[in-house]
């Protein structure tokens, strides 16, 4: 019982709402890394959606924002090394 | 009639430069910029930042960012000039969609904040004054109701 408990939790939206829709954000910045560094787990991959609950269209915007980060190396490839 | 377009074009410059080398390098680049039919909207640094990652054996960089309003040719020919400098360490030019002005950047900052503390606040907040109208609403429908009973 508690087993089949841990496990639905591990997969359950943390927010069931997109976060950008709630806050209206029309544009992701790829300087403005307060916001992308909560998309990028502790590995520096970026979170699925099942785990962030973002909508399609801001999951999309949050990805090309991260490879661009990732390409001026304001964040790292892997191990989210980022400073 | 040529079409003018918003760029931003992000540099990553060595940090080894001294700072005349560094300011006659930014201008060789506004210079690439306004030769090749351009024109700079606004100039931002960060200035001297640590790479995330190792590049050309540096970890350190200064970035400097341009926003710019370029024809459609622009883009190649400034890509092209920014690859070939030894002192460049790492570039970018995308479209943005308006000029951003860094204040106002600072703005989006503020309302991009999407941390979980800070959500539900500002959702109670917008909801609150809706919540209290509902209710007034409410109370004085219960009072004419009862008015109208005890009548």
């Amino acid at each position: 019982m508690a087993y089949y408990k841990r496990r639905n939790q591990s997969f359950r939206k943390k927010n069931v709402v997109c976060q950008f829709c709630v806050n209206k954000v029309y544009n992701i910045d790829y300087k403005n890394l307060e916001v992308l560094v909560r998309q990028i787990g502790p590995d520096g991959k970026i979170n699925p959606r099942r785990r962030t609950g973002t909508c399609a269209r801001h999951q999309r915007m949050v990805a090309v924002a991260i490879k661009r980060a990732r390409h001026m190396a304001m964040l790292a490839f892997d191990r989210g090394t980022w400073l | 009639m040529i079409k003018l377009r918003n760029y931003e074009i992000a540099v990553i410059i060595k940090s080894e430069l001294n700072d005349e080398q560094r300011s006659s390098l930014k201008d060789v680049i506004q210079d690439w910029v306004v030769s090749s039919g351009g024109e700079v909207v606004l100039l931002d640094e960060i200035g001297k930042r640590k790479l995330a990652y190792p590049i050309e054996k540096q970890r350190e960089g200064y970035y400097v960012f341009w926003y710019v309003k370029m024809s459609t040719a622009g883009p190649a020919e400034v890509e092209r000039q920014l690859s070939i400098h030894e002192d460049i360490l790492r570039y970018m030019i995308i479209r943005s969609e308006s000029p951003v002005s860094v204040s106002s950047s600072q703005e989006n900052d503020s309302d991009t904040d999407v941390s979980e503390s800070d959500s539900p606040e500002d959702s109670d907040s917008s909801d609150q004054p809706d919540i209290e109208k509902i209710v007034d609403e409410l109370m004085e429908k219960e009072e004419k109701e009862e008015m109208e009973g005890s009548k």
